[in-house]
């Protein structure tokens, strides 16, 4: 049949893919200066905390404005057990990891009885409370003077060396996102995201799955904020406010939230864009305002989902599903 | 606790009620009749505060006469707003998500505009002089300025009811909120219903910003601040729900200023934790019937 | 004697004053094709709804296989055996043809947890998809858009993917809505077709007396909220009670 064949050469084509992207950002450090590899660490972290976003909103459609409280908890997770030389960096990092999880177990349930606008708020609101609560918990926290000088294993010390451990493990989360989504776990979420109601008439229990994609993305987005803490070797309050929330929800639109690399693309224009205003301007919320503005507008499907559209346009394909699940 | 703190307090919570209530009956208008999430909403409170100190403490314009140019300021701020791109959205397959978006862009764009404006350092303006002084009620000392809130307040809430219920304006907006093909097709302008109640919406967020700017000093923060306070006023209330914005407000209102009293640090979190608790148990709000948000 | 499939006693659903299901009582024999005709607003859907664990009754019973399922939630009703096709087309829009079925037969299954291999590659859920696909006609769309669609198509995939999950009873509500004259004629065949050779139990909400007298075994007709009267096509067709309902709209 045609369309396994061409599947097979999809799966090449992905392979290539993959390759290609590892190649870019493992190459980054032979540019020479020390500007690209913060860049494209910080381009990494971000990315990974994005399309942990967008595992509930793309895949899902479940538009969480809160996900900085878990990217905010396992930063808080690695730095405050470094700090306090608790555990070892090895240990830290999964703990952040189990910490974004569990709070999402914790919060989700409550989140997840309601719907649409409704959820969006009590996720915007569960996650103001945990930041007043690391805003004001001077002893435990350090307040909103946040942690400085966390200490990082001598073996990671080195910024580049750091950077290729980053760029390791957040590839290995990319491709563990990748199964999920293709999997018939993730073609359930999909199905959720599409029609929610019909999903329950298949026999499924809908709260269930969509339970779990909060407790996996805010698993992946308290690894982010481990690996950030690691990287930036401080934490602040400003992890878990609000705008930071904001900021990755842009940057999946952006990217295009249908599109498996959107949010990781989206992290990249939108952290070279910030780079940039900010070397000109003190005003960098008028830009990324009216960039977001201009994107729901005009890209609702974001700029790759929106240029993918028209070269299928152009191609003369119905071209069926996301890129985020073609196999 | 002398009797008198008590009153106090309640009195001081009345008059952030009143003020969230401002804002937050714009707020739950446009979700009940434009069946938009304003989440832009407390920058217009923002806008009315900075509107304000331009007309009154830079332009030399009377108090009086500044609020007023602030609230129409706001209020045609929002409007223009609602019908250059909010519009442009409606409609949409996942309506809900592009409204959250937009609006939040909005935060940020005035959020920076304001700044751009007038920089970032505190503004104020104060008090017309009639009404600067306390109010003695025996012990009591009461702020003249917090009487005049309070009937501010109440006198919106009385005009809007009117409005509401007995203007053919009153009659076309409740039409179009229940269906809007409908409304349409009797013979309702709805596009322009719908900028005019944005646009009244917002001019009360610009009207409690103004109020407001005598007693807090004018900062970028507020309008994030207040974003917050009327969201979960309205939340508690329930969305769309006029009345339920008002019973959110006192609500909240009096939960901080005891809060304040007695856990000052963690006033702030009573109340989210309300906010929560009603979204977990009722989250169609207080006073609207079930089964809205499940 | 075996249980009729499914049982409805003294049913009944008020929406703020108003009965829309009232006292409603039948039972349906297996194996049968039935149809539920009745003007607008009669209850038809809210029918399917209550007995389908989309509404929960005030009060009577429904009985599957002489079980009670009311008051359960949809999904359990689901997995029980109960099938349903919706008035609006109720598809995965976004999603490819195939993913809207395999999606259905991957949850009858009961492999929607599995994390570890794409979906597409549970080649035994997609030979069986593609089953289903090919007997509602649409194995030559497989990779399309859902969304993209002609409507009569969407409306027969609608029915591919209540009948992915091989259920014992199948509700259609208007199958044939929105179809052309030779779309429907298509569709009544196809709907036969599969209700002999899956041996299946068959309802269906329909507005076109065509069809419904072409195909029905038995006719069950409703009236604001009640069950006016149930019977062979012709019995239906010669009750009074039942013209009169219709105040003027053909029955043959």
């Amino acid at each position: 049949m045609r369309s396994w064949r061409s599947a097979k050469a999809i799966r090449l084509g992905e392979a290539a893919q993959w390759g290609a992207g590892l190649l870019l950002f493992g190459t980054v450090p032979l540019l020479g200066k020390s500007y690209f590899v913060t860049m494209a660490n910080e381009i990494l972290v971000m990315g990974l905390f994005a399309m942990a976003f967008n595992l509930l909103y793309g895949v899902t459609g479940m538009l969480s404005f809160g996900q900085a409280a878990y990217y905010g908890v396992g930063g808080y997770a690695v730095g405050l057990l470094l700090s306090e030389g608790i555990v070892p960096f090895s240990v830290a990092l999964p703990a952040a990891m189990v910490a974004g999880g569990i709070l999402a177990l914790v919060l989700g349930p409550l989140c997840i009885r309601l719907t649409g606008v409704y959820f969006t708020m009590l996720t915007l609101a569960f996650a103001e409370m945990v930041w007043a609560v690391v805003f004001k918990w001077y002893d435990f926290t350090g307040g909103d003077n946040g942690i400085q000088g966390i200490p990082v294993p001598d073996v990671l010390r080195n910024p580049l060396r750091y950077y290729y451990f980053t760029l390791a493990v957040v590839f290995v989360c990319f491709w563990i996102l990748r199964k999920i989504v293709e999997s018939p776990f993730g073609a359930t979420l999909q199905a959720i995201r599409e029609n929610q109601e019909r999903v329950g008439f298949l026999g499924v229990n809908v709260r269930r799955y969509q339970l779990a994609a909060m407790i996996l993305s805010g698993a992946f987005a308290g690894l982010a904020g481990g690996l950030f803490a690691g990287y930036q070797r401080s934490i602040h309050p400003d992890m878990l406010h609000w705008t930071k929330s904001g900021e990755v929800i842009l940057m999946s639109i952006l990217g295009g939230v249908s599109s498996f690399f959107g949010p990781l693309v989206g992290a990249a224009v939108i952290l070279f864009i910030e780079d940039m205003i900010g070397k000109y301007t003190e005003f960098w919320e008028i830009c990324i305002g009216s960039i977001m503005l201009a994107i729901v507008i005009f890209f609702p499907r974001g700029v790759i989902g929106t240029l993918g559209a028209r070269l299928e346009g152009m191609r003369g394909n119905k071209g069926a599903g996301n890129e985020a699940t073609r196999s | 606790m002398g009797g008198n703190i008590f009153l106090a307090q309640l009195l001081s919570g009345l008059t952030s009620a009143m003020t969230l209530f401002l804002v937050a009956s714009g707020l739950t208008l446009i979700f009940g009749v434009v069946n938009v999430f304003n989440f832009a909403h407390g920058s217009f409170y923002l806008l009315g505060a900075y509107f304000a100190y331009q007309a009154v403490a830079v332009s030399g314009v009377g108090f009086w006469e500044g609020v007023i140019l602030a609230t129409l300021g706001a209020g045609v701020s929002g409007a223009v707003m609602e019908y250059v791109f909010l519009r442009r959205i409606y409609g949409r397959p996942g309506e809900a998500g592009f409204q959250i978006l937009l609006t939040y862009s909005f935060i940020l764009i005035l959020d920076d505009v304001v700044k751009m404006i007038w920089g970032t350092d505190y503004k104020s303006i104060s008090k017309p002089e009639a009404l600067a002084g306390p109010l003695y009620f025996g012990e009591m000392i009461v702020p003249k300025y917090d009487i005049v809130v309070i009937g501010v307040g109440l006198l919106v809430a009385v005009g809007m009811w009117w409005m509401i219920k007995r203007t053919k304006f009153g009659r076309n907006l409740r039409a179009i909120s229940s269906n809007r093909e409908m409304a349409a097709s009797l013979g309702v302008n709805v596009p322009l219903a719908l900028s005019l109640v944005f646009g009244l919406a917002t001019a009360l967020g610009g009207l409690s910003g103004a109020l407001s700017a005598p007693v807090r000093t004018v900062t970028p923060g507020a309008g994030i601040e207040v974003i917050i306070g009327s969201l979960i006023v309205v939340v508690i209330g329930g969305l769309g729900n006029f009345w339920g914005a008002l019973v959110g407000a006192l609500i909240i209102g009096e939960v901080t200023a005891f809060g304040i009293l007695y856990l000052p640090q963690w006033a702030i979190l009573f109340s989210y934790a309300v906010m929560a608790l009603v979204l977990i148990f009722r989250p169609e709000g207080l006073l609207t019937k079930r089964s809205a948000a499940r | 004697m075996k249980p009729p499939v499914l049982e409805v006693r003294k049913l009944s659903r008020a929406f703020g004053g108003l009965k829309v299901t009232n006292d409603v009582s039948f039972a349906i024999r297996e194996g049968e094709l039935s149809s539920i005709i009745g003007p607008n607003g009669a209850g038809k859907t809210t029918l399917f709804n209550l007995i389908t664990g989309k509404l929960i009754p005030d009060s009577g019973e429904v009985l599957f296989r002489g079980e009670r399922i009311d008051g359960l939630s949809t999904a359990e009703i689901a997995r029980r055996g109960i099938g349903r096709a919706f008035q609006i087309t109720s598809i995965f829009p976004e999603r490819s043809v195939l993913d809207n079925v395999l999606v259905a037969i991957l949850a009858r299954r009961k492999m929607t947890g599995r994390l570890f291999r794409r979906a597409t590659s549970c080649t035994e859920a997609v030979r069986e998809s593609m089953e289903v696909l090919d007997m509602l006609s649409l194995a030559g769309k497989v990779n399309e858009k859902a969304g993209s669609l002609p409507h009569g198509d969407q409306k027969r995939l609608d029915i591919a993917v209540a009948l992915s999950l091989n259920p014992e009873l199948v509700l259609l509500d208007e199958p044939m809505a929105g179809m052309s004259p030779e779309e429907r004629a298509g569709t009544v065949e196809l709907v036969r077709r599969i209700w002999k050779e899956r041996s299946l139990t068959l309802v269906f909400i329909e507005h076109d007396m065509d069809v419904v007298f072409l195909i029905s075994e038995w006719i069950r007709v409703l009236n604001q909220g009640l069950l006016l009267a149930e019977g062979t096509p012709e019995m239906i067709s010669r009750n009074r009670d039942v013209i009169a309902a219709y105040l003027g709209e053909e029955i043959e």
